[in-house]
């Protein structure tokens, strides 16, 4: 059984011969090439390099393409604070410019979607047979945020109706993303909304679910496995979550794996990504790592595990 | 970003600090008719929760001048572990006002927060 065909597997909630192993090697590849996170997110060479190099390391089944949840923010006009170590941040929000009705879905040749485009089809012909490749797109909810900003909270409980607008536009960009996507030759899309993990199930049912159901059913037409990826406490948001139809789910350390483990597998949707990035994968030594990942993957181990970071 | 440790153990004894680190991230004792309020990150700069619970409270800062002031402890350091450890903090990121934790992982809206502080603040 290749990599490839071992996360799919567990996408598809079907037997593997071993556990897969999923290390979301984004902007930390950089490090592998002696590069930093701007550098590295600006240029598909770099990008390329870095992942190639993550393959040879890391031995992994699964690789994301390229983690930043920017990408589509930047695009549509948003001001990007970059920094050496980390993906950029969201500095200025658009819709404090514009309408809603100014905004035009991005093109293909907009912003840094040639850079992430161009290096998915070049990783799909050097490992695609191999690995599984995910295409990372910002979620429909964070998206919303980088947009419009905080205001978004109040919008939600005074003016829920321009909220319900924002979300549809925001998921055709994410479907609009996934599309282009489909065509480089990568198996699977990563939707990750961070910011899901900040509201309550309440407004999760009202203003999350329902978009996140109709991305999810698009990508599946499309052909390609779709996972959702919250970080934070999404402990309160893991059922909903699986009811949005996705093949899989992952989350962090601040979502009990046992308890995540049964909930996904009622829903038959894969599940994993809870290694614990500061104490034990910044902080901690290899010999630590080993024994934290002994410890999840005896908790996880079954139909549609994955082990990941979180 | 790299770890810069060999093991647990060696990122809690002294000779693995940095300069930058040396500080401790104690409680503000806070002086009557004033309002502290720090949130516990991983990175504002790279998470978006933690970015978004940061301008959350920038956005309402204007409104209270010198009465407010604010901090972000960053849990990639160890004086913010120490911190996270010693206020009890499970997720982040978590809003404290006046060291206690008041929104715990949920960013919360404008108007939220300035019931929160208008209440320390007698207003």
């Amino acid at each position: 059984m290749t990599g490839k065909e071992r996360v799919l597997k567990a996408l598809s909630f079907e037997p593997v011969d071993r556990t897969p192993w999923v290390p979301y090697a984004g902007v930390q590849a950089a490090n592998l090439i002696g590069k930093d996170a701007e550098e590295y997110l600006k240029s598909e060479d770099n990008i390329v390099n870095g992942v190639l190099k993550a393959f040879e390391m890391y031995k992994p089944d699964g690789l994301p393409v390229a983690f930043d949840l920017q990408i589509e923010a930047e695009a549509l006009g948003c001001d990007l604070k970059w920094s050496k170590q980390n993906p950029p941040a969201v500095a200025s929000h658009i819709l404090s410019e514009k309408s809603l009705k100014e905004l035009k879905l991005p093109k293909e040749t907009d912003g840094r979607y040639p850079i992430v485009l161009n290096a998915a089809r070049r990783l799909s012909e050097a490992i695609g047979d191999k690995v599984a490749l995910y295409g990372i797109i910002c979620g429909p909810f964070t998206l919303a945020l980088h947009l419009m900003g905080t205001e978004i909270f109040t919008k939600m409980i005074e003016e829920p109706d321009e909220i319900f607008e924002l979300m549809e536009f925001c998921t055709e960009i994410a479907k609009d993303f996934s599309k282009m996507y489909s065509k480089t030759g990568i198996d699977i899309i990563a939707v990750v909304d961070p910011m899901t993990s900040q509201i309550s199930p309440r407004h999760f049912k009202k203003f999350v679910k329902p978009y996140l159901t109709d991305l999810n059913r698009a990508i599946k037409v499309l052909g390609l496995k779709a996972t959702i990826f919250c970080c934070g406490d999404a402990t309160k948001n893991i059922e909903l979550m699986c009811q949005t139809e996705p093949d899989g789910i992952a989350f962090d350390e601040n979502v009990d794996l046992a308890f995540a483990k049964e909930t996904a597998s009622k829903y038959k949707v894969s599940f994993g990504g809870n290694m614990p990035l500061t104490t034990i994968m910044l902080f901690g030594s290899p010999v630590e790592n080993i024994e934290e990942a002994k410890k999840e993957l005896a908790i996880g181990k079954g139909l549609g595990y994955i082990l990941s970071p979180g | 970003m790299q770890g810069n440790f060999m093991s647990l153990e060696d990122f809690n004894t002294e000779r693995q600090m940095t300069k930058e680190e040396e500080e401790d991230l104690d409680d503000v004792i806070v002086e009557p008719g004033k309002v502290f309020i720090e949130i516990v990150t991983l990175d504002s700069e790279g998470c978006a929760p933690c970015q978004y619970m940061c301008e959350a409270v920038k956005k309402v800062l204007p409104k209270y001048g010198e009465k407010v002031t604010w901090r972000e402890s960053l849990v990639k350091t160890r004086a913010g572990i120490k911190r996270m450890a010693k206020l009890g903090v499970k997720n982040l990121p978590a809003m404290l006002i006046n060291n206690e934790v008041v929104f715990d992982n949920i960013v919360p809206a404008e108007k939220q927060l300035i019931e929160e502080i208008d209440k320390r603040l007698n207003i």
